[in-house]
């Protein structure tokens, strides 16, 4: 068994990805937005990136949560550029950013409400059936609740099961949220659909204050992050784990030393769940 | 079918407005101290974003200046692009667009922004194809039609940022000529001061693949020269140099 470990492409250390010296992910991830309607020197490196690994896509201005209807301009290019880099997996965040039509180029809270779950698998729905393909939803880093009906966990849960769609489960997400809104993170987990994983998410974060931890990528992933990743992929089946970092680069060694740490984890957790299935 | 009533619509649209505004807004079931965090961030993404893409005219403004004219950008503009690259160039365009008082003191302010924003869009620009029967080649006869690199872009200042530092482009406001061109090897941005007569001439080139003999005949008749200006030579020396410096790439048959 060979779990597949990959890492978040940034333009930092592009060229160690085509070269391969340090880094040795099995896959790699895109944001599209930072790559789309590009050529010159920056379409070329991405093009030796696509040719060289798997690639994933985790999106940014898709705006599933936005109250407006989709940008379907958008959605085309993007299609074009999924398909054109054989794209395996397309992800988005559970979050919006984008309204009256004005983009703010963030992840704002969707309200953990009836009418919302309806509006945004209904938008999922229609996303999915455009771009031809499913659609991996990130559970995303929240620091208020804004006039909430339901608790996170059954926002998520009953929007992927009205969009049917799958679940990219980040689990560094998930402590952060835990700290920062006082619940039990092992327990949330335990509520997901796990079944619906096609995805993990990895990274640090950063306390900023006493109660808060702002999910940055700008650390190393710490200790009880990996024990709820540890505790996580014990309950589910095998998926691709992805190691976000979008700055406060370290030397690359360190980013390939998290990698073989996730490797390591999913590859004693997922032997002994074959083992059982055997 | 509409799902999401105007409740939450509302929540949701005066949280990004206050993302976008800094002012307070008292929403139900929401924590103020939390929110500001989303402010914060949400104005660093933007910030940040325009930095990298202006890093000239960041040196220029007083940072007062530049945080004003930020803020005010972020609060008043709605940005249109989905792609946080292509943003900078939403914000030229609410400078050029818009009376802010920051252009009484700095009345350049619009056409250096553009000049910045034409260096990423000629450096990031798709990737465009060569006319159809393209041949590369370095040299050319004075009826064979020209092949030009097509990823420039082509622009008259009012001040010669391409050739000099701001402070000292400002104190020498006339008509100039800049291409701004991607050499085809390496991707980076390369910059040539043309002459009017020149800008016109690659003008000519750039709609279409002619020859020089044709360009150089437009172009006596538009500046109304005669033979004895030689036109003709001096633009094939023009073309030939451009060649060497890969904006001219070469025929097509």
């Amino acid at each position: 068994m060979n779990t597949r470990i990959g890492i978040g492409a940034r333009r930092e250390f592009v060229d160690e990805l085509i070269t391969q010296q340090e880094l040795k992910p099995d896959f790699v991830e895109l944001a599209p937005e930072n790559w789309m309607k590009m050529g010159g020197y920056w379409g070329k490196k991405l093009r030796q990136v696509t040719e060289r690994y798997p690639v994933t896509c985790h999106g940014l201005s898709l705006s599933l949560g936005s109250p407006e209807e989709l940008d379907y301009e958008f959605i085309k290019d993007l299609d074009k550029f999924l398909n054109e880099h054989q794209v395996q997996i397309f992800s988005e965040h559970l979050s919006y950013t984008k309204t009256n039509n004005a983009h703010v180029y963030d992840l704002l809270p969707i309200p953990f409400r009836e009418d919302a779950v309806k509006h945004v698998a209904q938008r999922i729905r229609e996303a999915q059936e455009l771009l031809g393909r499913r659609i991996a939803i990130e559970n995303v880093s929240y620091y208020t609740e804004v006039d909430a009906e339901m608790d996170e966990a059954d926002f998520i849960s009953s929007i992927v099961e009205e969009a049917d769609c799958d679940l990219l489960l980040d689990v560094n997400n998930v402590y952060v949220n835990a700290f920062n809104h006082k619940y039990d993170a092992k327990e949330h987990i335990s509520k997901l659909p796990l079944h619906r994983v096609a995805y993990i998410h990895m990274a640090g974060h950063e306390q900023v204050e006493p109660d808060l931890i702002i999910d940055t990528h700008g650390e190393a992933i710490i200790d009880p992050v990996y024990e709820l990743f540890h505790y996580t992929v014990n309950q589910m089946k095998e998926v691709p784990v992805l190691l976000e970092r979008d700055f406060n680069f370290p030397e690359l060694k360190e980013l390939q030393t998290e990698m073989n740490n996730l490797r390591s984890i999913t590859e004693k957790a997922w032997r002994s769940n074959y083992a059982m299935v055997k | 079918m509409q799902w999401l009533s105007n409740h939450t619509k509302s929540l949701q649209d005066r949280f990004a407005e206050y993302c976008r505004t800094g002012q307070t807004v008292a929403l139900p079931g929401t924590s103020a101290g939390r929110m500001k965090h989303y402010r914060r961030l949400s104005f660093n993404v933007i910030s940040n974003a325009l930095e990298q893409a202006y890093p000239i005219t960041l040196e220029v403004l007083t940072d007062d200046d530049w945080i004003t004219l930020v803020d005010g950008f972020y609060a008043n503009h709605k940005s249109r692009t989905p792609l946080l690259w292509q943003m900078p160039y939403e914000f030229y365009e609410y400078v050029e667009n818009n009376e802010l008082p920051v252009k009484k003191t700095f009345p350049f302010l619009p056409e250096l922004l553009y000049f910045e924003w034409l260096e990423i869009e000629v450096h990031t620009m798709e990737d465009l194809d060569l006319p159809e029967k393209f041949i590369a080649r370095s040299s050319f006869g004075m009826e064979e039609k020209i092949a030009v690199n097509p990823e420039y872009q082509l622009v008259q200042l009012t001040h010669p940022l391409h050739i000099m530092p701001v402070k000292e482009a400002v104190r020498h406001p006339g008509n100039y000529y800049a291409l701004i061109y991607r050499d085809p090897g390496n991707g980076n941005v390369r910059f040539i001061n043309l002459s009017a007569l020149f800008a016109y001439a690659f003008d000519q080139l750039a709609q279409q693949p002619v020859s020089m003999m044709q360009v150089a005949q437009r172009t006596e008749k538009a500046f109304r020269l005669t033979k004895d200006h030689k036109v003709a030579s001096h633009l094939s020396a023009f073309i030939h140099d451009l060649a060497q410096q890969k904006t001219v790439l070469g025929v097509v048959s």
